[in-house]
């Protein structure tokens, strides 16, 4: 048997704040040999690996040459620096916070040159910045016909503009339970549910505030957090895609909370519930429940992942319980959030009357009620998006 | 009634757990009429389909063939296969001539579900696999209404002869009748999920139930979802040939894998392919299908098979700018586990490679024209790990050429 050894390989200076990133180790022969993410220890039996790190954009770096693990030895990072510098996404930082620093020499060595062009190529048009209509209020009440007010969106229920571009745009919100931006596109109407994030704990009279672009393609806003680029980069990977990263990443925070001097984030913490959800690994998470619905009561996405965590467990008293009060909050920000509810009150209405070890009673028909609203919503919902987007033709 | 159970490893398997499929496949819908005649007003519009039978067929030998190789995470311990081929998928596979096997109407349907669900149920390591291909109609995420081969009888109300697939996957939930049923399920719906307007001519779009339900115990399953189609989108097919998105699925269950694995119930290291692998190998397997298909469910990262000796692919490769054909000298991959090296022409642009997927390094060698600096700086690109996930052309910048 051989005995393991652990090390930690952290980011380089500057880039500490993107959080913990997914990490590789491979054998010299490329097979993998362990798993993790920078800044925590990883274990490994002692001997010379390739290391990787994955980055926001799904770009894996992997280290030139081996490095030594275990011994006397100390271990020496590899240098990764240039293409790091070269591929994080600039939406992986806060925006208005000092830019990374510029990238290090790095000395050639011999006649060749390694570069990686940056993940994405600039768009060759920019897109212009959009005006986009506010809406503030209760956004799933006005889904109770079915010939929605939603079709005439305009100036009847916005209550306010807003012009977007490729800048991020610094939103507050207010006191109304829903904050919808609606954009103009060619089939009609892009509506996204506004998001926001606090530090936490959150103090009283905080800003709850978020970030909007537009994305290159011109029909879509990317959000990001005011609080921490750690929860940036965070978003980048679930919004990715990258499922075994956005797992391991939401699984860290749960162990670790935030780390590398972010403030821990709400918006992160309710992504990372969902990311879990995702998977169904539920290990460990139900602690969390109590914490997040005490930071994030006003968010209805703390509900309704209380409510899924519950259902899952089978503790269905405490589900419906969290499922009244997640549709009572709002609008879910992620469109996980969406079909969680849905298919949620799908199950309950579904499942025989006897099955149930308490009485239902009215909430059935409460129950189809919001059903009814929300198939109405969720024909209209965006599946490729990662925040609740609707479209209207 | 014929049994749809087309192979039935029980006896011989014993406690020993298995993967469980049913497979449904439907073109010859008995009340619809055929694609080349006119179609009919409301959901009479729908029609016979050429392509949904021999897609679940294909399956099943796919499924066989995996088992005899042994490379299935679980032995194949059932099949039951539902088809209703149609005379060009007759004409195209002579087994499906005549075939006598049990039909996919509802009641045969629900048979084979239950006594399926059953099988699943024997405990927590058995493995389910689903497939349907054939009409559906969306309701909303994850929810589709799925048409049975009897869809349309004149004597019967409009959904009567239809189900929700999220009944199907509701009733696989660990519950009191079966508290382990098994963890990880596979879920594949290759069916249409636009909305025909005639659904908005019924007051109730309810179907019957192919489960009653009961409300679950802890629900510990990997229970990956693939849609042929995003929301509002059609499935479609190659006419006695397959679906889309099976020819996508049979090259994945072969090519679609991150990386050599050590696993827990493997002497030996394996190329598994994952939920989220398959996913990106459908995508893979042809450029446009990017976008096509959806993965949604508890994906989990379950491993539905895997591959013993690394994947073949098709590498493409882009360099900025493209050097001139005459200024290279030479343009090749280095496999970083086996050091071969394979040759890349870069005449094209993308240029095209066949590999086996694993780490790669990229290298192009200018010429060294007598008296003249060469064109371009030497490229020795980092490993790059190459699979069905990988963003394609990989794109390499090249320094001095014009």
């Amino acid at each position: 048997m051989t005995e393991a050894t652990t090390f930690t390989w952290s980011l380089p200076p500057g880039f500490e704040g993107l959080g913990a990133l997914p990490v590789r180790l491979r054998s010299t022969r490329g097979a993998l040999v362990a798993s993790g993410v920078s800044g925590r220890p990883l274990e490994a039996a002692p001997g010379r690996y390739l290391v990787s790190i994955t980055l926001p954009n799904g770009r894996e770096i992997i280290s030139d040459e081996p490095i030594a693990v275990g011994g006397a030895d100390p271990i020496v990072p590899p240098n990764f620096d240039e293409e790091l510098f070269a591929s994080v996404p600039l939406q992986s930082f806060v925006p208005g916070s000092p830019a990374p620093p510029p990238a290090p020499m790095v000395a050639a060595v011999g006649p060749a040159v390694a570069d990686a062009p940056p993940p994405e190529a600039p768009p060759t048009e920019r897109p212009p910045a959009v005006t986009a209509l506010r809406f503030q209020g209760d956004w799933t009440e006005i889904w109770n016909e079915e010939a929605a007010p939603i079709v005439d969106f305009g100036a009847d229920i916005a209550s306010g503009r807003v012009t977007i571009g490729e800048q991020p745009v610094r939103i507050d919100r207010g006191d109304a339970p829903d904050e919808l931006l609606g954009i103009r596109v060619a089939i009609g109407r892009r509506l996204f549910v506004v998001p926001f994030d606090v530090a936490v704990p959150r103090a009283s009279g905080e800003r709850r505030s978020i970030f909007a672009q537009l994305k290159p393609n011109g029909s879509s806003l990317r959000f990001t957090s005011p609080v921490s680029a750690e929860t940036n980069s965070f978003l980048e990977f679930v919004d990715q895609n990258l499922i075994s990263e956005s797992t391991r990443l939401a699984r860290d925070l749960l162990t670790y909370g935030s780390g590398h001097g972010n403030p821990p984030s709400l918006l992160r913490a309710i992504v990372a519930a969902y990311v879990l959800l995702r998977v169904n690994e539920l290990d460990g998470v139900e602690p969390h429940l109590d914490k997040l619905i005490s930071i994030a009561a006003d968010v209805p996405d703390a509900h309704v992942i209380r409510a899924e965590v519950y259902a899952r467990l089978g503790r269905h008293a405490d589900a419906i319980s969290a499922l009244r009060e997640g549709y009572s909050t709002g609008c879910p920000w992620l469109r996980s959030g969406m079909s969680h509810l849905l298919e949620r009150l799908r199950f309950y209405l579904e499942v025989d009357a006897g099955s149930f070890p308490f009485k239902l009673g009215d909430e059935r028909d409460q129950f189809a009620t919001w059903k009814k609203r929300l198939e109405r919503m969720a024909r209209r919902l965006d599946t490729t998006e990662l925040f609740t987007t609707f479209t209207i033709d | 009634m014929p049994d749809a159970l087309v192979l039935d490893r029980r006896a011989a398997l014993g406690a020993k757990p298995g993967l469980h499929a049913v497979l449904i496949g439907i073109s010859d819908y008995a009340y619809l009429s055929g694609p080349d005649e006119p179609a009919g007003d409301g959901f009479a519009a729908l029609q016979k389909l050429d392509f949904t039978a021999i897609s679940a067929f294909k399956l099943h030998d796919k499924l066989i063939e995996l088992d005899g190789l042994g490379r299935l995470s679980r032995p194949l311990k059932t099949v039951r296969l539902l088809i209703a081929p149609s005379p060009v998928e007759a004409a195209a596979d002579p087994r499906l001539v005549a075939w006598t096997g049990a039909s996919p109407t509802w009641a045969g349907i629900r048979r084979a579900l239950r006594e399926w669900r059953a099988d699943v149920g024997a405990g927590r390591n058995e493995m389910a696999l689903f497939y349907f291909g054939g009409h559906g109609i969306r309701r909303s995420l994850e929810e589709s209404i799925l048409l049975a081969q009897d869809f349309g009888d004149p004597d019967g109300t409009a959904l009567e002869k239809a189900f929700r697939f999220s009944n199907v996957r509701n009733a696989m939930v660990p519950s009191p009748e079966f508290p382990d049923i098994g963890r990880d399920q596979f879920y594949f719906v290759d069916a249409c999920r636009d909305k025909p307007p005639a659904l908005d001519t019924l007051d109730d779009t309810s179907t019957p139930k192919m489960f009653d339900l009961a409300l679950n115990n802890l629900d510990y399953r990997r229970a990956p979802l693939y849609l042929s189609t995003p929301a509002g989108g059609v499935a479609a097919g190659k006419p006695g040939q397959q679906t889309f998105f099976v020819e996508a699925l049979l090259w994945a269950l072969d090519h679609a894998s991150y990386r050599k694995e050590t696993l827990e119930d493997r002497p030996e290291d394996v190329w598994p392919i994952r939920a989220k692998s398959l996913s990106d190998g459908l995508s893979c397997y042809n450029p446009s299908f990017d976008g096509r298909f959806e993965l949604t469910g508890l994906i989990s990262d379950p491993i539905l098979c895997f591959a013993k000796d690394p994947p073949s692919l098709t590498l493409r490769i882009s360099l900025a700018p493209v050097p001139g054909k005459t200024d290279v000298e030479s343009a090749s991959l280095r496999n970083l586990e086996t050091d071969a090296v394979i040759a890349a022409g870069v005449d094209a642009d993308p240029c095209i490679v066949a590999i086996a997927a694993g780490l790669y390094q990229f290298n192009l060698r200018p010429g060294m024209p007598a008296g003249k600096p060469p064109a371009f700086a030497a490229v020795a690109t980092r490993y790059e790990q190459i699979h069905v996930g990988f963003k394609m052309p990989w794109l390499i910048k090249v320094k001095g050429a014009a």
